[in-house]
């Protein structure tokens, strides 16, 4: 079978499929051998289910041949290994947790495995989701497939990773403060931080109140397709939602224009932002307005306070989550993921308060400026490397995510597709289109727009360039 | 806390009544975040001052004046 089919669109692997060009198990079968291949380079997955992602693949080959239409049925995904799998380990990338085998499965991973989809195993990620990774940790931090010699940025680098080097067709992430949008930006995928409560967090392992369950993918279609099974109210996570769209596919064709899309200046002019990324960001602006969109200046300097409060938000909730683990298991947990746990030890609830009290005036002034514009478009991330984003004054005070940290505290959807790439870095870059709460239709109508008149490659040259036959060096490349 | 303003050896006894086994070589770095962290504490601070002298407010309302009860 040819490789390219590892860097299919959803829609393509289903009517192949369909009309027997390609059969589910032949395309897991192609994937976990691309996984044993690469996956000594890139780092994407912690655990591999190749025996049971075989099974699943026959079982729905099977399926198909009775005719079942389930939406996913044979498509290989890969899950972050903060959502529990029952009978697969679930580690966290921590050796605290490193033989832990739920008993079931998070509600995102069964609506996948309903909707008929093949899980082929779970992905690397920053210790605990929280901590600059470190060639200590359990799993070495993930590589770039778009250059191996850089890091993939997190904390869904792995899922990042596994979908951008064809190691998967779609992969579910976590995102707290930018955690789904950032690799999506940096790898040439397309991510989402859904509103808060569009898609259960029930089975997310230590999710703290501004976390939610996002997809990666390689289109804005793939990405309708998925929210179409993983979006809806559970009442295993009772912050889930009632409301959610019939269908996220319907209308995504629909172009920008006629829409008014929202530009903050005034905050963006605030955040050091890399000179790729400022370019990338205007054309992709100027590319709207050709398509007949209009733009408009807003003010959202309160953006800044925010990504500041977010920070403090989550420091306080991942040690609260450690408290008691960190005094009596101390020396399990990674020299980076303990001292960045334990620097929260010394806010005060009054600092946590406060910073709440911040998200709440934040979000009524987003909400102000949604009522004015359609969509917010900034850029996903201000710099183009994790390299740069890991550096200590700049993750210390969560300068790495300035543009997707406030989103997270406010609840808004969040969506970053691809809009370049750096010619400093050979990396890509994203775009992020902010919309109301529960209007992922216009965002994804608004990307697809974008998308539509600048098609993105899907292989990355980094690992395309790699040959075919013979061993690979385990360590990157310089 | 008022040990991210206060000295060295404040943090470090802070450090040990909390439990923490920080290793003495981490103890720096640690300290460095702490006071990292707390600037982003005050500048959230910073911010609702700021929201508030613009007329937002998202809690109660600023105390009355002493005599002000009633």
């Amino acid at each position: 079978m040819d490789e390219a089919v590892a860097f299919a669109p959803l829609e393509d692997l289903q009517r192949w499929f369909r009309s027997g060009h390609v059969a589910p198990v032949e395309l897991t079968a192609l994937l976990l051998r691309r996984i044993e291949r690469l996956n000594p380079l890139v780092h994407a997955y912690i655990t591999v289910a190749a025996d049971r992602a075989l099974q699943e693949a026959r079982a729905a080959q099977e399926r198909l041949a009775r005719g079942d239409d389930a939406p996913l049925l044979g498509i290989p995904v890969a899950i972050k290994d903060n959502l529990s799998t029952q009978g697969l380990r679930t580690t966290a990338n921590s050796r605290l947790w490193a033989t832990w085998i739920p008993a079931h499965d998070a509600t995102a991973v069964a609506r996948l495995r309903l909707a008929g989809a093949v899980v082929l195993g779970k992905t690397n990620l920053n210790e605990l989701g929280w901590s600059v990774p470190t060639d200590d940790d359990l799993c070495p931090p993930p590589r770039n497939p778009w250059n191996p010699s850089l890091a993939a940025i997190g904390s869904s680098s792995g899922s990042g990773a596994a979908v951008a080097a064809g190691l998967a067709a779609a992969a579910l992430g976590t995102d707290g403060g930018g955690s789904v949008r950032l690799p999506a930006g940096q790898m040439g995928l397309v991510g989402l931080k859904p509103t808060h409560g569009l898609i259960s967090r029930a089975g997310c392992f230590q999710a703290g109140t501004l976390s939610d369950v996002g997809p990666l993918v390689r289109t804005v279609r793939d990405m309708a397709l998925v929210l179409n099974v993983l979006a809806g109210h559970d009442p295993a996570d009772p912050v889930t939602r009632q409301d959610r769209a019939a269908d996220y596919v319907a209308g995504v064709e629909d172009g920008v224009r006629g829409l008014r899309l929202g530009v903050p200046w005034s905050y963006v002019d605030t955040v050091p932002v890399d000179a790729d990324v400022r370019q990338a960001y205007e054309a992709a602006l100027q590319e709207f307005s050709r398509l007949g969109a209009s733009l408009h200046t807003v003010d959202l300097r309160v953006l800044e306070g925010a990504r500041a409060a977010a920070f403090v938000v989550l420091n306080a909730e991942h040690y609260a989550a450690h408290e008691a683990t960190l005094r009596t298991h101390w020396s399990r947990y990674g020299r980076s993921a303990r001292l960045y746990l334990a620097q929260a030890a010394f806010l005060s609830a009054a600092d946590y308060l406060q910073a709440r009290r911040l998200g709440t005036l934040v979000a009524h002034a987003v909400d102000r400026v949604l009522d004015q514009v359609d969509v917010v478009v900034l850029p996903t991330s201000p710099m183009v490397t994790a390299e740069a984003a890991r550096r200590p004054e700049v993750h210390r005070c969560g300068l790495n995510a300035s543009f997707t940290a406030p989103f997270n505290l406010t609840g808004h959807p969040a969506l970053s597709v691809p809009c370049g790439v750096s010619r400093a870095t050979g990396l890509p870059m994203g775009l992020q289109l902010v919309g109301r709460r529960g209007d992922e239709v216009r965002l994804l109508r608004t990307a697809r727009a974008l998308e539509r008149v600048r098609p993105w490659p899907t292989q990355p040259p980094g690992v395309a360039s790699l040959p075919t036959e013979g061993p690979l060096s385990q360590a990157p490349p310089s | 806390m008022s040990v991210r303003s206060g000295t060295w050896a404040e943090f470090c006894a802070a450090v040990a009544r909390l439990g923490l086994p920080v290793d003495t070589d981490d103890l720096e770095t640690l300290w460095a975040m702490v006071r990292d962290l707390s600037l982003q504490a005050a500048h959230v601070r910073a911010a609702l001052d700021h929201l508030a002298d613009a007329g937002w407010s998202a809690g109660l309302p600023s105390p009355a004046p002493a005599d002000g009860h009633g």
